[in-house]
């Protein structure tokens, strides 16, 4: 009697999961759907030779592809976008691991009030600020090098990247390291094979999202950056916009397919190797 | 006096570490910021003859600012894409699609997440065209409209803002998906099955066991996406660039305008100004939030 | 809290040691730099210019032995070449040596001092005598003396559909005498085609400059003495006749659906579907464009057209009574100098080569530019470089300029906004017009104002 009756409820709540699991995956699918139509164009733009803004305007070449590869508009900008990317992206990660460390174990008001006070920093409309930091660039003379646009990049990115690596490692227990410390290790010492091998995912994370907002960064690049051949691939975009306002539009798809190919590489294969779900816990449970 | 001096020590080398990270945005934050907040009591401009002798103008930025129409319809349309694009959008449908995906099966739930992430991690200028050619006239949307009979070739004139919010929820969702994805992911399998024994329904599991659990999350993620909706600026110029009128110039779109286009760069700092008191105010009320929070 | 107040004003003093408001140039390397900066909008696909400009560094380095020609191209559209270089202009460490302006962006430059004066310099030079007088002032500044050497002009004209036109009685050679002549082809267009949009002009902000000078401009320097500004008494033009009957014929376009639709012309790239789609699909009659409209229809165009000969035509834009054939307005770019640069002689010297009469002429034909020199005005292979080039050459001397003074494009953008109002309806004439003499005169300062 008593089985039995646990049979029937199991079985009924069983039902009951995939009829829950069906809607779920429609409705899911429904929405991915959408998010996916204003790429469409994309993808139809940039074979199609005479394309425009429509999508069904079709046609089929590769025409497009092979007027955007060239070493000049495609091959030296994306390797320039891979130096100040992954430099901008270290720097943060490496900067806000160690910054984020004392803010999030040695809690003071100075600590938190500046935490408040860098976050704030971190709304600021970039353009805005590009009439000093160009003199600041000017004074320190690291005009037009990759170097100082990195530090600024990365001084920009700060703000964010230290919030979510405290917040982080505030939910990691103190008691990890202060065993550590029992066992003679220096805080640093705690910090680097305690703490980070911990904090791998949250690092992922922050490394990601620095990578590609430098990635897709047009403003800072062009205004501080006078070589061309310095120049990432969010500036050699301008290539399709001509003199009088006209688009290239195939031309342009084409380009943002392979100058997004990079990106979202880099993120596919650091999805699967860490799982964004470990990634995002706690760098933001504050 | 030895052991003051102790204490500063240990203050310092506990503190080390923060250097980079401090020197680093000294040198590149809080100069410019403290430069333009200065700039804003100037008639400094970018060319003609203030530009190189510009002159202290006390207030008369701020003033000009408060007598500005323009201005308070700015100030309007920012905190409308902050509610409706940031709070309201990506928020509440980066929560709904972690809960759908966390039930959804596996093959639907990688492909669908690759693709909402896709939105959100292509390059800026790319993304910013998708979603011109998306809303434009004898765009995507516009053909599909005709298919229906409707006439939707001038969203981006007749309703901007609307199709701005809308870009925005499409570029950032995936961040606030991911982020409750896992802060959803952390809740404890026991809690959720107690409820299950008491008999709750699945929504009542959800609102009164587990988004109390992950209220912390939601507030900040909600400060995060707050500050970033705030800074939205090419989005903007690429679709609408601030009009037709004014009808889309949010506080970014505004500043740049005059501190570039019209040269009033001590203006437009004045303005930029505003738009960091703007960011502050949010913060202040989700940290409030935060703290009343902690102290129950 | 002390501690922070204190770290701030520290800061502070720091920032405002390392930034100066006002760029104080440090002087940059030594009197005799051999070396020559050459900043230029690097924009779109361009490769003939591209070319030309390392023509120009082969010639001036092969000329100058040991000099050399630091090409700095800004890649970009639209402003952002402008808010670039008047960044680098700022210091002397990072000021082009010889850069391009847009002529609108010459004033404010000389007001701002990052230009220097030309006239010890051209006084030696032998092809100088060569320029246009009219085109010479463009270079001009307020004190008199010359800061810009014009690279080449352009004017602007009607283009049209001859087949649309054929419909409504127009055949061989099209030349409308005044507004109401063209309103009227636009109105029997709109009767005989309804699907047809009849006449494009630009206006409203969208269009930004292009909207004013291809727009609005063309149609106020085509009225009797219709100007913004008084040169001689030095003031802006408010409450002029002229400038309501301008806003008029916009209003007429609009009320009467001879043009586009408010929303089309709010469409940033109402620029590109002119050319694009529009007249090769037969959807408009008749724009009012630049000369180079035709490029884009070459091959190798953004939008080639093999037939285009066939089908388009192009003629001059009426004045508003026929008191003169017709009007065009016309702008183009200048060479100029910075006034922070080291060696000055050197820096001229580069003018000079890439002025010479092979290389100016080859500016012309690659550029789709109209000639600013007596000596190509009339060369052969420049005639026959484009099949538009010698009527629009030819209408150069019904051209208008722009006001040459630094507030110009502060009050362009006064125009476009009235522009808007009036064609998006959301006001009257008088209303749009009333606004702009209230803006003008806050933008300009009131004393600067004069009412015609």
């Amino acid at each position: 009697m008593m089985s039995g009756l646990q049979h029937s409820r199991k079985g009924g709540l069983g039902s009951r999961k995939r009829t829950v699991k069906v809607v779920y995956s429609i409705v899911l699918a429904v929405i991915a759907v959408i998010f996916a139509l204003p790429l469409c164009w994309l993808f139809i733009a940039a074979f199609n030779p005479h394309a425009t803004l429509s999508i069904t305007n079709t046609g089929f070449s590769f025409d497009n592809f092979k007027s955007v590869v060239s070493w000049d508009t495609f091959g030296d900008p994306i390797l320039n976008s891979f130096i100040l990317s992954l430099g901008t992206a270290l720097l943060v990660v490496i900067c806000s691991v160690l910054a984020a460390y004392p803010l999030a174990r040695f809690k003071t008001k100075v600590s938190s009030r500046s935490l408040n006070i860098i976050l704030f920093a971190s709304c600021l409309p970039i353009t805005s600020l590009m009439v000093p930091v160009y003199g600041i660039f000017v004074q320190l003379n690291i005009i037009d090098s990759m170097t100082g646009t990195i530090l600024f990049m990365a001084a920009a990115g700060l703000p964010m990247g230290i919030f979510m690596m405290r917040n982080f490692i505030a939910s990691i227990p103190p008691d990890l390291e202060e065993a550590a410390w029992v066992d003679g290790a220096s805080r640093l010492g705690a910090l680097r094979r305690i703490v980070v091998p911990l904090m791998m995912p949250s690092i992922v994370v922050i490394f990601i999202s620095e990578f590609a907002s430098t990635w897709g960064n047009f403003f800072v690049p062009f205004m501080l950056l006078m070589s061309p051949e310095k120049q990432p691939a969010a500036v050699s975009i301008y290539t399709f916009f001509g003199q009088h306002g006209t688009v290239a539009y195939g031309q342009l798809a084409a380009f943002s397919l392979l100058y997004s190919i990079p990106i979202v590489l880099i993120y596919v294969i650091t999805e699967s190797r860490v799982g964004n779900n470990s990634m995002m816990a706690g760098s933001v449970k504050g | 006096m030895i052991s003051k001096h102790k204490r500063t020590g240990a203050m310092l080398s506990k503190y080390t570490p923060v250097l980079p990270a401090v020197i680093l945005m000294l040198v590149f934050l809080l100069g410019p910021i403290i430069w333009s907040v200065y700039a804003s009591f100037t008639n400094v401009s970018l060319v003609g003859a203030t530009a190189i002798h510009p002159q202290f103008v006390g207030l008369d930025n701020y003033v000009a600012m408060f007598k500005d129409p323009d201005f308070f319809k700015s100030i309007w349309l920012t905190v409308l894409l902050i509610l409706f694009s940031a709070i309201i959008g990506q928020n509440v449908l980066g929560m709904f699609l972690a809960v759908l995906s966390s039930k959804a099966a596996v093959p639907v739930r990688k492909v669908s997440e690759v693709i909402i992430v896709l939105a959100w991690i292509i390059p800026d200028v790319v993304g910013c065209y998708c979603a011109y050619a998306f809303f434009a006239g004898e765009g995507t949307v516009d053909t599909f409209g005709s298919f229906f009979g409707l006439d939707l070739s001038s969203l981006l004139y007749d309703h901007p803002m609307t199709v701005i919010v809308l870009a925005n929820i499409w570029r950032g969702t995936a961040f606030s998906m991911m982020i409750y994805q896992a802060a959803l992911n952390d809740v404890p399998e026991e809690v959720v099955e107690a409820g299950l024994i008491d008999g709750a329904k699945p929504m009542r599991i959800f609102f009164s066991i587990k988004m109390p659990i992950i209220k912390r999350s939601i507030l900040t993620n909600l400060m995060l996406t707050t500050l970033q909706t705030l800074s939205v600026f090419s989005l903007i110029i690429i679709l609408t660039g601030g009009g037709p009128g004014t009808n889309s110039s949010t506080l970014p779109v505004l500043a740049y305008d005059q501190a570039f286009k019209f040269s009033k760069l001590g203006y437009g700092v004045a303005i930029s100004a505003v738009t960091i008191l703007i960011g502050g105010i949010f913060s202040i009320v989700y940290m409030r939030m935060l703290k009343t929070e902690k102290e129950d | 809290m002390k501690r922070i107040v204190k770290s701030v004003i520290a800061a502070t003093a720091a920032v405002m040691t390392l930034v100066p408001l006002a760029s104080c140039g440090s002087g940059s390397s030594s009197a005799e730099s051999k070396t020559v900066k050459l900043a230029y909008q690097d924009s779109g696909d361009n490769s003939t210019y591209t070319k030309w400009i390392k023509n120009v560094k082969k010639e001036f380095e092969a000329a100058n032995k040991g000099a050399t020609l630091k090409l700095v191209p800004v890649k970009s559209t639209g402003d952002d070449y402008g808010n670039k270089l008047s960044l680098m202009n700022r210091s002397a460490s990072t000021a082009p040596d010889v850069m391009f302006l847009d002529s609108s962006m010459l004033r404010p430059y000389i007001e701002s001092e990052y230009v220097a004066p030309l006239d010890s310099y051209l006084k030696g030079w032998k092809d100088w005598d060569q320029y246009f007088d009219n085109i010479k002032e463009v270079g001009k500044g307020d004190d008199g003396q010359t800061y810009g050497v014009s690279l080449g002009t352009d004017t602007r004209g009607i283009w049209y559909r001859k087949d649309l036109l054929a419909g409504v009685g127009i055949k061989g050679d099209w030349q409308p005498k005044t507004w109401d002549e063209l309103l009227s082809v636009a109105r029997k267009v709109k009767e005989k085609y309804p699907n047809v949009m009849p006449l494009n002009l630009y206006t409203g902000k969208a269009q930004a400059e292009t909207g004013v000078m291809q727009g609005f401009e063309m149609l106020l320097y085509g009225t009797k003495d219709g100007s913004l500004y008084d040169s001689s008494a030095k003031k802006w033009i408010t409450g002029s006749k002229q400038f309501k009957d301008s806003l008029n014929f916009i209003n007429t376009l609009f009320k009467e659906k001879l043009g586009p639709t408010a929303q089309q012309a709010s469409d940033a790239q109402l620029g590109n579907k002119v050319p694009g789609e529009w007249l090769p699909q037969g959807k408009l009659a008749m724009t009012v464009d630049g000369n180079w409209l035709n490029s884009t229809w070459q091959s190798g165009g953004d939008y080639e057209w093999k037939d285009w000969q066939k089908k388009i035509g192009w003629t001059g834009f009426p004045t508003q009574d026929g008191s003169a054939a017709m009007t065009t307005m016309s702008g183009g770019w200048v060479a100029a100098m910075s006034s922070k640069a080291a060696n000055k002689d050197l820096a001229f010297k580069v003018i000079e080569t890439m002025q010479s009469k092979a290389n100016a002429k080859s500016y012309y034909i690659g550029q789709g530019q109209i000639a600013v020199r007596k000596d190509i005005e009339n060369d052969k292979e420049y005639l026959s470089s484009s099949p538009t080039t010698a009527y629009f050459t030819k209408i150069a001397q019904y051209a208008h300029f722009r006001p040459m003074t630094s507030k110009y494009n502060e009050v362009s953008s006064l125009i476009s906004v009235a522009t808007e109002s009036v064609m998006t309806g959301q006001q009257s004439v008088d209303q749009a017009m009333s606004q702009y003499d209230t803006s003008l005169a806050s933008t300009v300062g009131s004393g600067n104002v004069i009412k015609k």
